[in-house]
Formats: C-alpha cells, sequence, structure tokens
C-alpha cells in the first residue's frame, strides 16, 4: 500500500521512542516525546525536518506509524529510504528528480509536524536550518545522553535527552549488540539512542565532527565555518564554555546570540536580522525602534557595510544593552508565565548548582513572602520577648524580608540598636535613654561655637547640606512644603527639640533647591544627625554617599534619635567604605576579583581581556549597597536580608556576583573594552531584577562553600597521603591554596576597619 | 577595515563636590538641567558627536567624576587615555576656586600623561545664573591671581557657565574638542594611539551544560 504524499503530509524516516525535554530538573516536569526525521512531498535532503513531537500532541494512529517506524530494522530501511536521494546529500541543488511523485508507503505517512520553531514542547527544522549538534553520552553523573541542536541564527532548541532504558526500540538494539558479544561499536562507544541518530542522520546530510570539541557535530558546515571550528580557536571556545545555555532552552523568546548576529552584521545587517525567526525578530525590531539609539537605527538602516567597520566599538555597547533588554523582556514574560519555582529552577540550571550541591540545598534556597505584622508578632512572648532563636529569624528574613510595616521595629534588632533578647520594657528604656544620649552629643557641638566656627566644621557642614539637599529627593516625603504652608519657621517639623543655630536662614527662602534652604523637615532632621555624626565619629566624619545610607533609615523610622542610633550601628560595618585612603573599598574590589575568578572564571578572563578586571564598575554599588542601582523597595529589602549576616557578613559580594554571573553572557559576547563594560555596568541601574539575583546570590554562596569544603577535603587528603608515603617537603606543593580573602567570605562576623585620625591641616575631603 | 576611524576624544571633569560637573555634561549632551543630580559616585560618561574646524568630527567621551577628594584615589582607573581636563569651579564659592591648582596636580599624578608641560586643561567657572550677592567677592581678581602664569599658576582658558540656563556651555566645549584634538594628533604623531584594531572574527561560541569550575 503506497501513495503520493499531499501538501500537509511528510514521510517518517526515522524515529525515535522515549526521547525526553527536561523543562526543569524536576522529574515529573519531563516531556516525553518522539525525535523524528521525515520528509514532505518533493523535498531535498535540506528540507527534511527535524522534529519533536510531545507523546501526548499525536493521536493514537499517529503512535501506531511512530512506534512502527523507530522498531523497523533501522540497517535496512535506511540503506532502502537514503538510496534515492544519496547522491544530492552533499550539494544544495534540489534537482531530487527521482523523489517526484515518488510513492511513499502508507506506513510512514505522518501530517507535517507543526512548522513553528518552538511551540509549546515541540519543535520542528529542517536540517538546513541546523548548525551543529552537541552530543553529550550518557556518563556517570548523567544518566541519559542528550543531544544539544543549535541552528543557524544562534538560537539552542531544548536539549533532547534518550531515555533509551524505556525505548523499545534502544532496548532491543541494546540487547543486540550485547549477544553479538560486542557491546561497543569500533569506536569503542557503548550503543546508545544520541549515537545512532547521528549516524542516521549522516545518511542525509553532510556532517562533519568539530576538531575542536569532538562531542560537536557540524550540520552541512561551509568552509567558513569549518575555519572557525579550527584548532586556533580553542581558546575562544573554552571562554564560552560556560553553562549559560542551557537554559535558553524554555524561554518563550530565545534571545538571539546578538555577538554572532552582529559580526555577521558588517556585511548583512538586515538579512541576518531577518532569518531569526518571526518572534524573536519582531522582538528585536521593535526594540531597535523603541529603544535603540539614533547610531544603531542609522548601522541598521545603512546598505553600505562600510560605514558599520567605523561605528563597530560605540555600537557593540549599545548592542549589550540591546540585547540585555531582550533577555529582560523574556525574562519579565516568564515571570508572567512561570511558576515562582521555575525561575529558580532555571537559574539553578544554569549555575550547574545540582552538579555540587545536594537537593535538599538547593531547596533551602528559593524565596518565601516577607513577613507580615502577624507573622512577626508571633516570633515574640506576650512580654515581647522572641520566642524563636535568632538564627531561626534571621533564616526567614532572609529568605522573605520584611513588610514595610514592621521595618521600623525589626530593623534595630537586625542592625543591633536593640538586643534581640530583649523585652518590649527593656526596648522602652533602651529608647529612652538613646534619646538623652542622642541629645547630649547633639547639644555638645549646638553649645560649642568655636568648633562651628572652624574651617573643617564649615566645610563638614556644606558637604552635607549639599548632599542632603540631593537625596532621594522623588520621594514625597523629601519635597519640600509648598510656601504658604511652610510657616515662617523652617524648623516647624513638629518635633519640640530647640532649633539648633545651624538652622538655615529664613531670609534665603527663593529658590527651593538652594542648600542653604532646606526647608523640608525631614532633610533638616537628617543634617542635624549627620551634622551630630560628624562629631561622634570625628575621625572619618561626614563622607559623600552617607546620605545614601541614611535615607533609607530615616524614611523607615522618622525618628531623629533613633535614626542616629541606626545610622551608627549600620556605619560599624561601613566605615571602611569611606576611609581617608579608600583601602576598605580596594580590599572589598580584591576580594570580588578573587571570588570572581574562583566562581566565574570564564568572565573573569573575558573582563581580563577589557582590562576591566579592577571591577571599577562595582565601586558605585559596594560604596552604598546597591541604593543606586536598585528602587526603592527593593533596596529596603536587600539591606535587611545583608543586615542578616546569615550566611556571610559579606554576602553583598556575592549579590555583587550574581549581577555578574547574571550578564555573564551578554558582557562576553558584546563588550570588549574597559569603557564598554563601565557603561554597561553603570546603565544597569534600575534594571535589576532583585528575586532572581537573590536566589542567584544564595546559590552562588553556597556553591562557593562547597567548593571551599571539597578543596579543603582534598587538601588534607593530599597532606595525609604525603605524610605517609612521601617527603614531607611536598607536603603543601600540590595543595591548593585558598586566599585569606575567599575564606573570610565564610565568616558572619562583621569586617570592622575604623579610620585613623584626621592628620593636622587634611580636610574632610 | 576602513582607513578613516572616527576620532574618539576622551574628557575628564574635574573639581569640588557640588560645582556642577554633572549638570555641565548634562547640559552639553543632552540640554537638559535638574536640581535632582544626586550626588556622583565611582565614574559615569557620555559621549556627544560634534562636528569642528567646520568639517571634522569627533566624538567627545565625556567622564563626570565624584568630586570628594578621597575618591580620586581610584581615578587612575578612567583618567588613562585623556586628551583634555576640564577644572571646574563654583562662581559662588571660593573654595572650589582654590582647590583648582589641587585638583590639577592630582590629575596629573594619577593620569600620567606623557605632556605635563603642556597637557591641555581649561577652567571653568559655574552657576553664573546665581545672584551677584552670592558670587565670591572680587572674583575676577582672585581668578587672575590662579591664572597668572607669572605666578607659577593655571594659565589656561576659563569660560564662565551656566549649566542650569545653558551659558556658555556649548561654546567651552567647543573649545574642549579643539583642544582634545590637537592632543590626540600629538600623541598619534608620537606613536602613543593606543587604538587596536581588534580582531573581528565570527566567534562561535561552543557552550556546554555541564558547570566550568576552574579548580
Amino acid at each position: 500500500m503506497s501513495r503520493v504524499l499531499s501538501q500537509s503530509e511528510v514521510e517518517l524516516l526515522y524515529a525515535k521512542s522515549k526521547t525526553y525535554l527536561h523543562p526543569t530538573s524536576a522529574k515529573k516536569d519531563n516531556v516525553p516525546g518522539y525525535l523524528t526525521l521525515s520528509r514532505g512531498k518533493n523535498g531535498t535532503n535540506l528540507d527534511i525536518l527535524l522534529s519533536f513531537t510531545p507523546e501526548t500532541q499525536l493521536s493514537v494512529e499517529e503512535v501506531k506509524i511512530y512506534n512502527a517506524v523507530d522498531l523497523e530494522d533501522l540497517a535496512l530501511d535506511l540503506e532502502a529510504i537514503s538510496l534515492s536521494s544519496k547522491n544530492n546529500t552533499n550539494t544544495n541543488t534540489n534537482t531530487n528528480t527521482n523523489s517526484k511523485d515518488r510513492k511513499i508507503s502508507n506506513t510512514r505517512i505522518i501530517p507535517k509536524p507543526s512548522v513553528s520553531l518552538l511551540s509549546g514542547y515541540s519543535f520542528s527544522v529542517p536540517l538546513s536550518y541546523l548548525y551543529s549538534i552537541q552530543v553529550r553520552k550518557p556518563s556517570l553523573g548523567f544518566w541519559f545522553g542528550s543531544i544539544v541542536i543549535n541552528t543557524k541564527d544562534g538560537e539552542k532548541l531544548p536539549i533532547v535527552f534518550f531515555h533509551d532504558d524505556e525505548s523499545p526500540s534502544s532496548k532491543s538494539r541494546h540487547k543486540l549488540s550485547n549477544k553479538r558479544f560486542d557491546p561497543f561499536d569500533e569506536s569503542g562507544n557503548m550503543y546508545w539512542g544520541g549515537q545512532e541518530f547521528i549516524e542516521v542522520l549522516e545518511k542525509f546530510i553532510n556532517i562533519e565532527k568539530s576538531t575542536v570539541t569532538s562531542s560537536v557535530y557540524l550540520i552541512n558546515p561551509d568552509s567558513h565555518d569549518l575555519r572557525n571550528f579550527a584548532p586556533l580557536n580553542i581558546k575562544d571556545n573554552s571562554n564560552n564554555n560556560n553553562n549559560n545555555d542551557s537554559i535558553k532552552k524554555i524561554e518563550p523568546i530565545n534571545v538571539p546570540d546578538i555577538g554572532k548576529l552582529f559580526a555577521s552584521a558588517k556585511w548583512k545587517v538586515l538579512e541576518t536580522v531577518a532569518t531569526i525567526s518571526a518572534k524573536t525578530k519582531n522582538q528585536v525590531m521593535n526594540i531597535i525602534e523603541e529603544n535603540a539609539p539614533l547610531t544603531i537605527k542609522q548601522i541598521m538602516n545603512k546598505p553600505e557595510v562600510q560605514r558599520i567597520g567605523d561605528e563597530f566599538d560605540s555600537a557593540r555597547i549599545y548592542l549589550a544593552k540591546w540585547a540585555q533588554q531582550v533577555k529582560e523582556e523574556a525574562e519579565e514574560s516568564q515571570r508572567k508565565n512561570m511558576l515562582h519555582n521555575e525561575i529558580y529552577n532555571k537559574i539553578n540550571r544554569e549555575l550547574g548548582s545540582s552538579e555540587i550541591l545536594t537537593n535538599e540545598e538547593i531547596s533551602q534556597t528559593s524565596r518565601r513572602h516577607p513577613i507580615n505584622k502577624q507573622e512577626w508578632d508571633s516570633f515574640f512572648d506576650y512580654s515581647g520577648r522572641l520566642i524563636l532563636t535568632v538564627d531561626e529569624v534571621k533564616s526567614r528574613i532572609f529568605h522573605g524580608g520584611l513588610d514595610n510595616e514592621i521595618r521600623k521595629e525589626a530593623w534595630l534588632f537586625l542592625l543591633g540598636v536593640y538586643d534581640w533578647n530583649t523585652s518590649k520594657e527593656e526596648r522602652e528604656a533602651y529608647k529612652k535613654s538613646y534619646e538623652t544620649a542622642y541629645d547630649e552629643l547633639k547639644l555638645k557641638w549646638v553649645n560649642d561655637e568655636d568648633k562651628r566656627s572652624t574651617e573643617f566644621w564649615k566645610d563638614q557642614k556644606h558637604r552635607i547640606e549639599k548632599d542632603v539637599n540631593r537625596t532621594d529627593r522623588n520621594l514625597p516625603i523629601f519635597k519640600n512644603p509648598s510656601r504658604k504652608h511652610s510657616g515662617s519657621n523652617a524648623n516647624a517639623n513638629g518635633n519640640s527639640r530647640e532649633s539648633s543655630p545651624e538652622t538655615p536662614d529664613e531670609d534665603e527662602l527663593d529658590d527651593e533647591f538652594d542648600i542653604s534652604n532646606i526647608r523640608n523637615p525631614h532633610l533638616y532632621n537628617i543634617r542635624e544627625i549627620l551634622l551630630t555624626y560628624n562629631e561622634f565619629n570625628e575621625n572619618l566624619g561626614y563622607v559623600q554617599g552617607m546620605t545614601d545610607l541614611i535615607s533609607p533609615l530615616y524614611v523607615t523610622f522618622q525618628d531623629e534619635s533613633l535614626t542616629f542610633w541606626a545610622f551608627v550601628k549600620f556605619m560599624t560595618r561601613m566605615e571602611r567604605n569611606f576611609v581617608r585612603d579608600q583601602s576598605g573599598m580596594k580590599i572589598q574590589m580584591n576580594t570580588l576579583n578573587k571570588l570572581l575568578q574562583f566562581m566565574l572564571p570564564n568572565l573573569f578572563k573575558h573582563l581580563e581581556k577589557c582590562e576591566s578586571i579592577d571591577l571599577f564598575f562595582f565601586f558605585r554599588m559596594l560604596l552604598v549597597w546597591f541604593k543606586r542601582e536598585l528602587e526603592w523597595d527593593q533596596v529596603l529589602q536587600l539591606w535587611e536580608i545583608l543586615w542578616t549576616d546569615y550566611y556571610s557578613s559579606q554576602f553583598h559580594l556575592f549579590f555583587a556576583l550574581s549581577v555578574l554571573s547574571d550578564n555573564e553572557r551578554i558582557i562576553i559576547q558584546n563588550l570588549r573594552k574597559f569603557d564598554e563594560v563601565l557603561k554597561y555596568m553603570n546603565d544597569l541601574s534600575l534594571k535589576l531584577h532583585i528575586d532572581a539575583l537573590l536566589i542567584r546570590s544564595e546559590l552562588l554562596f553556597l556553591k562557593f562553600k562547597r567548593m571551599i569544603d571539597i578543596i579543603d577535603r582534598e587538601n588534607s587528603l593530599k597532606s595525609i597521603n604525603s605524610e605517609v608515603y612521601g617527603t614531607s617537603t611536598t607536603t603543601t606543593k600540590d595543595e591548593i591554596e585558598i586566599s585569606s580573602e575567599i575564606r573570610g567570605l565564610l565568616s558572619k562576623e562583621i569586617v570592622i576597619q575604623k579610620e585613623g585620625p584626621r592628620p593636622e591641616g587634611v580636610g574632610g575631603g | 577595515m576602513s582607513g578613516r576611524k572616527k576620532t574618539l576624544l576622551k574628557v575628564i571633569i574635574l573639581g569640588d563636590s557640588g560645582v556642577g560637573k554633572t549638570s555641565l555634561m548634562q547640559q552639553f549632551v543632552n540640554n537638559k538641567f535638574s536640581h535632582q543630580y544626586k550626588a556622583t559616585i565611582g565614574a559615569d560618561f557620555l559621549t556627544k558627536e560634534i562636528t569642528i574646524d567646520n568639517n571634522k568630527q569627533v566624538s567627545l567621551q565625556i567622564w563626570d567624576t565624584a568630586g570628594q577628594e578621597r575618591f580620586q584615589s581610584l581615578g587612575v582607573a578612567f583618567y588613562r587615555g585623556a586628551d583634555c581636563c576640564v577644572l571646574c569651579y563654583d562662581v559662588t564659592n571660593e573654595k572650589s576656586l582654590n582647590n583648582l591648582t589641587s585638583w590639577k596636580d592630582e590629575f596629573l599624578v594619577q593620569s600620567n600623561v606623557t605632556n605635563p608641560q603642556d597637557f591641555p586643561f581649561i577652567i571653568i567657572g559655574n552657576k553664573i545664573d546665581v545672584d551677584d550677592s552670592k558670587k565670591i567677592p572680587s572674583l575676577q581678581k582672585k581668578l587672575q591671581n590662579i591664572t597668572n602664569n607669572q605666578l607659577g599658576g593655571l594659565n589656561y582658558p576659563v569660560f564662565e557657565t551656566s549649566a542650569k540656563e545653558g551659558i556658555n556651555v556649548e561654546a567651552a566645549f567647543e573649545v574642549i574638542a579643539k583642544m582634545a584634538l590637537q592632543q590626540e594628533e600629538l600623541n598619534d604623531a608620537n606613536g602613543h594611539d593606543v587604538s587596536d584594531d581588534y580582531n573581528d572574527a565570527i566567534n562561535i561560541h561552543l557552550e556546554s551544560e555541564y558547570s566550568g569550575c576552574a579548580c
């Protein structure tokens, strides 16, 4: 029984049952289906469709055909099928005369698999569209072998896993090879589904094993591709041998490989854009239309190629941002469509955490909802004494943060203004004594006219006022009151405390941003607190950036003395950021550098090439703990999490690392110079997604900790071995050294570095 | 690649905190002004393409920096390759004027330029829009003292601007661009051009799902 195909039908050439997509790391989410090759009417070998169809999308009839084809004797059938067109396997001509009106056996006819590139959990692409296939055999730790399919425009199809133990055809072939007493083929490889698939594919199309990475097969490569896979490029390839990509498989909109896209853009920008799948293309084009700066638009529309070379440098930074925006949009739509768990699994897979962490460890890291008033109150007994352990509370805060309404209570514990073990009554008493102490400190400078007339004091006061006046003025609380309600006194803040002699002069109410004219009572209070702090910590004094640190505290407490003491406590750990010689910042950037080298070596190597390894672009993020990078609410959330010191007192460095890790691919592919990296990182400001980054930071930390454990164990084994067998002189030679900066990241003890006395004649600058 | 590479000129703006460095840059590049620019932390830059000497197209990369002195110790990271340095003061703040010399010295120490003697500097006195009553008393005389060559001073072009009103900003940057271009050409002639012809071969990325711990 045979007949001619209709337009909507194809001939099923090959089918492999029980192949799976693993969209998440959870077994229950695995999608079983068929990996198939099929050819339509008059199709050449290049038109053969490579498809994955989930079992659930097939009718009972179709399943029968698929299973039958799967079980047929491969060797015999393939010879027959491929014979007819074997001759044009390696050419692009479509003079496939034999196949014209060729009759096809009914037992092989199926409806054409859906042509969309990737819809739901299925895909179907012509072989001409394939770029390379990476084959990963089953191995220890990877029970199932899999193939990674890359298309010509840099997109990755979902990874297909071969569950050979479930597939009837694989089982029978495996058995067969066992019977022949030759479980391994000539090349010494054990039988598995992926290898079989490559052998089948080879019958239809030219396949070249990459000379660089033997597990990669180039599909119908042209000479250009082969050149790029020549051994010279080993370095480049290994640079990108990171694990960032596996995640792309389930993203609804794949991020185009901008680096590759733009490299080829030099001669064919528009054409290249046109080859991207329709969905992505629209995304990209919209983004160009709406967001790309003029230069990019010009480039994209310029027919002549020459120009692009000239614009290339500045264009790259825009493209990087562009890629970032596409990525963000893709993630945004994912956030809408995916369960929270899935985002978390995605990050987890990307980091390869599962290879080094146990499931139990990983499962601890998911984000929870913020603690609300009711839950918070349940932590305390009737007398207001904590009934949980401090560690339990911190763990809860670390993983969820706090509702805004309980921050003014909880932050005082986190910052150490109140001891966790106090009762409510004791805290009331503390509050009173804090107020008295603050008033005394403040009166000291208020009553000291000599002090206030020194050059140093005037300078510092000028600095404070200037900065207070330009801190978070977009918040309603810091807007100047409208003139008619402001009253006659600039200190009309409802505070009974006496107006200090530093009260701005009333005559100067002519410009609301005039620095000598702080009319907003809250800004005025912040100014008083900072002037007092300037005296309280005489060596350090006020330094730029402190207004960014105090503002969230003030807005939360809205109480002058409590804010002062909270700020003092916060500054205990932040003082090292502000010391005159900047050594505290340098140490942190150096530690981050080492951490990066340890955790993201590929990115480190790339940044080295960009002369960006000083990580100068992290200066702002580290100095004021991402205050300028995150939205207000997110700042509050991040800080309370950092204050817990739950894993490390320097968890902010892991948060910084997570920002790098999140952008690793874009940076490596697009940025090449110091200024490009700096610009890209600076412009991430207000584009960070804190929840995803927090999960990533935590996983990075856990992975880090595990790596240290493993190294320590290795080292101790080595030293035992050499004690037993070797000479003692070589003991330390093979040991992997972990620097004290790196090991210090495991400590929960706050790092304190205090400013020394101010040298004579040196200002506060 | 084409031999006609667009000239990129790197300009560094220095000066005391609050004199209006960010505002000057924003006014020049984006023609906007805000009272709410936050204190600059770290460093950032904006780029603007302009045409000078009638037909010469250049890209000005303008670097805005933090004003507090202690943060300058990291300046070495971004002063490198500078073609011109803008020293800013606030016409209402005498101290900011007096500090210009130390800003210049600091720059020369950090940037390690090849020709410290004739490296192009320019002075900008900002905020001329404010009431005369607030301006430094006998400003011109003090300015002369500072710029007087005989006294070993800063003998550089001076522009008085208002970033708020957009007065004189354009004119100042045009001179900055010309001076920077000269410096760049001088560097070119001396073979100090560091612009590299990087290799732009298509980079094909082979990525694997496996974690890449290099330990």
